[in-house]
């Protein structure tokens, strides 16, 4: 397993987190990553995204020039990253902010995550329920895994935690 | 041990800090930034000093006060900073003081670009500073890497009284990885005696001045010779670089930093086409690996591929003095915070092959 992908979206909407949770999932559960930020001069509502290697193996390098996974957030961001995503790649996009671009060569995951937090009570978990759908569809983490690792990230702040492990658990459960 | 999944960054700082550095000075510049955010709370844990400078110019002074004191100083910045600092690293160089300094490069020149980027190979390699000094050049290709290289650099500086520079790119500082941190090192604290009437003490191995201005042109000549055997020790024994599928390759990329990792990337991927290519990495930057680039055979190697993130490309230089036209050097980058990609790579050196055959 090689998932070399970019997470990209708007500032605010948890693109760098949720990289970094994979990155931190990689290291705690024996499996190797990296996660590389993109900067630029940064601002709320301004774009985001990172590169994302999670791997069985060493990685080579943080650099992807061809993605084989997409998250995209953001219409403008998939607008930026779809053109590069390997034939036979996986996209996962927010419904509520993109259209499924076309592409007959690739394979959507479309999720409304930002109508599901909303029923959920906090839009910010929007990228969590992304990410239990993700790592259900990939396998590269149980949802237990992930979960444990939710638990470190969110140490200092348990309180949110039972509403970011109902959010993997939503997101999860829409993959059959 | 078990590993941590850290900022490159943050690793670096931490690295310094178990390497033995005990003092920090500098002033904030992106791509580094975490570097002094980091060491501003880390280094008063371990009894150490942190203060951000109201310049460049004044931090790099503090090191080279602190290092007079005799303690293991670090100082950070980007090569904007790195230029404003130069006049003050000529003067640790001359001096023959020990410290470390970080580069973590960004584009340039000029104010350039905050993303990482490779484009102060000259500045970092041929002095940067006035009068014509010499000291290692470490550049990692990693985050694993740049631990253990800043780790090790302050042993270097203090074994050659020398300043040492780390350059990396920003891609380096900014990206995670999982890594392995070293045990924390015995500070190396050492005063030296002030001499203010004789400015060569013939006692001291390293026949060090008490400062860098010497009046006496003996003198002066005498310590300049001292400082240019110091350079060819160091040119003998501090190259150093990784030979990666090189046995039998007749397509040689040379790269250093995060543009070896593509090009290794680029490397397994071609062999896997039947393409017999190869890398030579520089960790070092200076003292250069020429024999590396000497020992290659024309009859068997076709093209070598010099492969930065900086346009114009600098290192060919380097390369070009190891190759010695023998080889056809094909130079090939992306600047300005671009990077370019294993796929840039394999296409570059199949566009040669055809260009070859017809």
């Amino acid at each position: 397993m090689e998932i070399k992908m970019k997470i990209a979206g708007t500032g605010g909407q948890g693109v760098m987190v949720t990289g970094k949770i994979l990155g931190y999932a990689a290291s705690d559960h024996n499996k190797f990553a990296s996660f590389l930020p993109q900067y630029g001069t940064q601002q709320r509502g301004g774009t985001a995204s990172c590169t994302v290697i999670v791997s069985d193996k060493d990685v080579t390098s943080p650099i992807v020039g061809q993605p084989n996974t997409l998250m995209i957030f953001e219409q403008s961001a998939l607008d930026a990253h779809i053109g590069k995503l390997k034939k036979g790649g996986l996209l996962f996009i927010n419904i509520n902010t993109c259209k499924v671009p076309e592409r007959d060569d690739i394979e959507v995951v479309a999720i409304p995550v930002d109508e599901m937090a909303r029923a959920m009570g906090s839009r910010q978990v929007a990228n969590i329920i992304m990410l239990g759908a993700f790592i259900k569809k990939t396998g590269c983490f149980t949802e237990d895994e992930i979960i444990e690792t939710l638990s470190h990230v969110f140490e200092s702040k348990p309180q949110v935690m039972p509403m970011n492990i109902q959010a993997i658990h939503e997101g999860a459960a829409l993959i059959k | 041990m078990s590993k941590l999944f850290i900022k490159g960054n943050e690793a670096i700082a931490e690295a310094a800090v178990r390497g033995g550095c005990r003092f920090f000075a500098g002033y904030p510049i992106t791509p580094q930034n975490e570097i002094p955010e980091y060491m501003s709370r880390r280094l008063p844990e371990v009894g150490g000093v942190f203060v951000q400078g109201e310049s460049e110019l004044a931090s790099i002074n503090m090191i080279y006060g602190a290092a007079y004191a005799g303690v293991s100083s670090l100082t950070s910045s980007s090569g904007p900073g790195l230029s404003l600092m130069a006049e003050g690293i000529s003067s640790l160089a001359a001096s023959g003081f020990p410290a470390v300094l970080v580069n973590m490069m960004r584009g340039g020149p000029g104010t350039g670009a905050i993303q990482g980027a490779q484009m102060d190979y000259m500045q970092a390699t041929r002095g940067g500073g006035h009068g014509g000094y010499r000291m290692p050049v470490l550049a990692p290709g990693s985050v694993q890497e740049a631990v253990d290289l800043v780790y090790e650099a302050f042993d270097i500086a203090w074994k050659y009284m020398t300043p040492v520079l780390v350059v990396a790119d920003g891609y380096i500082g900014s990206v995670m990885e999982a890594v392995e941190l070293p045990p924390m090192k015995e500070s190396k604290r050492k005063e030296f005696p002030l001499y203010t009437t004789v400015h060569l003490n013939p006692e001291n191995p390293h026949r060090r001045s008490s400062c860098t201005m010497i009046t006496n042109e003996v003198d002066h000549e005498e310590w300049n010779k001292v400082q240019a055997a110091k350079y060819e020790k160091m040119a003998e024994e501090l190259v150093r670089c990784e030979e990666f599928m090189m046995e039998d390759a007749e397509y040689v990329m040379v790269a250093y930093g995060t543009s070896a990792r593509v090009a290794r990337n680029a490397v397994i991927s071609l062999r896997e086409q039947g393409i017999k290519a190869g890398l030579i990495r520089p960790i070092l930057i200076w003292p250069y690996p020429y024999e590396a680039l000497r020992k290659l055979d024309p009859a068997k190697v076709k093209n070598i591929f010099c492969l930065e993130l900086s346009i114009p490309a600098q290192m060919v230089e380097d390369v070009r003095f190891g190759v010695y036209d023998r080889i056809p050097v094909t130079t090939y980058g992306r600047s300005a915070g671009l990077t370019f990609s294993e796929e840039d790579v394999e296409e570059l050196v199949k566009k040669t092959i055809e260009g070859g055959e017809k």
